[in-house]
């Protein structure tokens, strides 16, 4: 744990990959809230799930640094060594996933506070309802986009241990995470109704979400789709790490 | 002590390592030679457990590596030296090493003194000459302390200071009991350092033998023979020498003594410039005791050959290279 402690904070990378999404997180506040309060027409309106809508987005920069995580060292061969002095591997990829887990749910959660406490500032400079920290939902839906966050950098670990190659990493995560949800539109209908409510990256936002949708999953059922599918592929990721040929 | 037993690996339809069985001994540096894709890095991939054997077993001081609870206080291993991130300092690599085996910290400052890095440690390892990056990557394998040393080509990138220092540290630590093996295709550096030999070829053993052993079995004395007649060669071969041509100029004779080059010197009327013992290098020797193993497959007796060239490729370049 101490060794991939240390890796972890003594690369640039996977710092400036929270930094990325910290900072990213705050303006995407700022810029979501305001266009979306600037198209409000009067119906429903979340100002909670508005002022997080951004997450969407930087997942990535979390995924990154999941992938980041594991690919620095199978990238540069440095695997090797950390492996002949920890032979069992196991425990390394334990190590890297609670290492990555907990610092991106610290890092996350902080991100999004900061997103709520920007957006919150734009909606309330505009005509639309908005929502307190104290009001109901407001803390679980903070908290689950900092989960939220957390196991998009988990899948972005378990594709980095499955896929060597970080670009093709970088395409999976951003195709699997990012641009399948955002082109669910222009799929038939129904493929695009299945996909905007079981996806998981699209399910997963539910969590951010305070108002009930009957067309969609609940907050917590739509984070199980997505931490079950992070999940699965940690568990495809163990397996395979502990067998390869390195 | 590391004892490989029966220890086999196939990738696909090449076997990289076919059923073999050493063991190298604590005390000595082994040097563990072979040409290029001989299945050196893959033994020692095996032993570090970093790859499953598909038979055969690894065993340091009697126990499998992967069983090892601190393997770095066991086996200390360099392999690649270019293997760690660049961006990382040199420090900062060697202590998350030394985490991960729980070694105290202290530790990384001995060995970057004892590799004579302390200086530099600080500066991201992508800056590093390949050679600070080989006494990182010997800092590394010493950070445990440990009773077996395995090192991959350890010189590749040293300069002459650096290749003198790793001869004099290897024998240092041979001298303190430890198992030093020492894998190279550069025959000159075995000669230089090793005590004891394991060759391996295609994955299989070839010898396993002290290094002086290995030189008188295989290496047949010969007659350095310098003469100003180019002709001579012709009328030696005519008397039942083998003769060939060494680059420095003049020829390498086997299979006349020297009284008998002489006479016939003597009744051509040529006159001899040189006529010396020579024993063939630790190259030739390699090249005759491995060519049969070396993927191309060469002709006729080894000595000659080494010379024309052909049998082996690489190590035979290699070695001249490193002249």
């Amino acid at each position: 744990m101490r060794s991939e402690w240390i890796k972890f904070w003594s690369l640039r990378a996977p710092v400036a990959a929270l930094a990325v999404l910290v900072v990213l997180n705050g303006g995407l506040a700022a810029m979501i809230s305001l266009a979306r309060a600037r198209q409000w027409d009067g119906g429903a309106f979340d100002p909670v799930e508005v002022s997080l809508a951004e997450i969407l987005m930087t997942q990535i920069a979390a995924a990154v640094l999941g992938l980041i995580v594991i690919n620095a060292e199978i990238g540069t061969g440095a695997i090797r060594s950390t492996l002949a002095a920890i032979p069992r591997r196991s425990r390394v990829l334990a190590a890297k996933v609670v290492i990555t887990a907990l610092t991106v749910l610290v890092t996350g959660t902080g991100a999004a506070a900061l997103a709520f406490v920007v957006g919150h500032a734009v909606l309330v400079g505009q005509l639309v309802p908005t929502a307190g920290l104290g009001d109901p939902g407001v803390s679980r839906a903070v908290l689950g986009a900092g989960l939220y966050l957390t196991v998009a950098a988990v899948i972005g670990l378990a594709v980095g241990v499955l896929v060597r190659s970080a670009s093709g990493g970088v395409a999976i995560v951003m195709t699997g995470l990012l641009i399948v949800p955002i082109f669910a539109n222009a799929l038939p209908e129904a493929a695009a109704r299945w996909i905007l409510k079981f996806w998981p990256s699209v399910a997963g936002l539910r969590v951010i979400s305070t108002t009930p949708d009957a067309n969609l999953l609940s907050p917590w059922a739509g984070f199980a789709v997505m931490a079950a599918t992070a999940l699965t592929l940690l568990a495809a990721a163990f397996l395979n790490f502990r067998r390869r040929d390195m | 002590m590391l004892e490989l037993r029966g220890l086999t690996k196939r990738y696909g339809d090449v076997t990289a390592v076919d059923d073999l069985s050493c063991v190298f001994r604590p005390g000595r540096v082994t040097g563990f030679l072979g040409p290029n894709g001989a299945g050196k890095t893959t033994t020692l991939l095996l032993a570090l457990g970093l790859q499953r054997p598909d038979a055969g077993t690894v065993r340091v001081g009697g126990r499998r590596y992967t069983a090892l609870d601190a393997p770095m206080r066991e086996v200390g291993a360099l392999l690649d030296a270019q293997a760690v991130h660049p961006n990382r300092s040199g420090r900062d690599h060697l202590r998350a090493l030394a985490a991960g085996n729980r070694l105290p910290v202290a530790r990384v400052g001995e060995v970057l003194e004892r590799v004579g890095l302390s200086a530099v440690a600080g500066r991201r390892a992508g800056t590093f000459s390949l050679g600070m990056k080989q006494r990182l990557g010997i800092a590394a394998a010493l950070l445990g302390d440990p009773a077996v040393l395995l090192l991959d080509e350890p010189i590749n990138g040293l300069d002459p200071g650096g290749i003198a220092w790793v001869r004099a540290l290897l024998r240092e630590l041979a001298a303190e009991g430890r198992t030093v093996v020492l894998s190279s295709h550069l025959m000159s550096e075995m000669e230089q350092t090793a005590d004891h030999l394991i060759v391996i070829g295609r994955g299989r053993l070839i010898a396993d033998t002290s290094l002086t052993a290995f030189l008188d079995r295989a290496a047949p004395a010969g007659l350095l023979v310098r003469a100003e007649d180019p002709g001579f060669p012709a009328a030696l071969s005519a008397a039942g020498g083998s003769v060939r041509e060494v680059p420095e100029g003049g020829w390498l004779v086997f299979g006349l003594p020297a009284y008998e080059i002489g006479r016939l010197a003597l009744t051509r009327r040529i006159v001899l410039t040189e006529l010396s013992p020579r024993r063939g290098s630790l190259e030739e020797v390699f090249m005759s005791a491995t060519a049969s193993s070396t993927d191309f497959t060469g002709h006729a007796s080894a000595p000659v050959s080494a010379v024309s060239g052909v049998p082996g490729g690489d190590p035979v370049r290699s070695a001249r290279g490193s002249r």
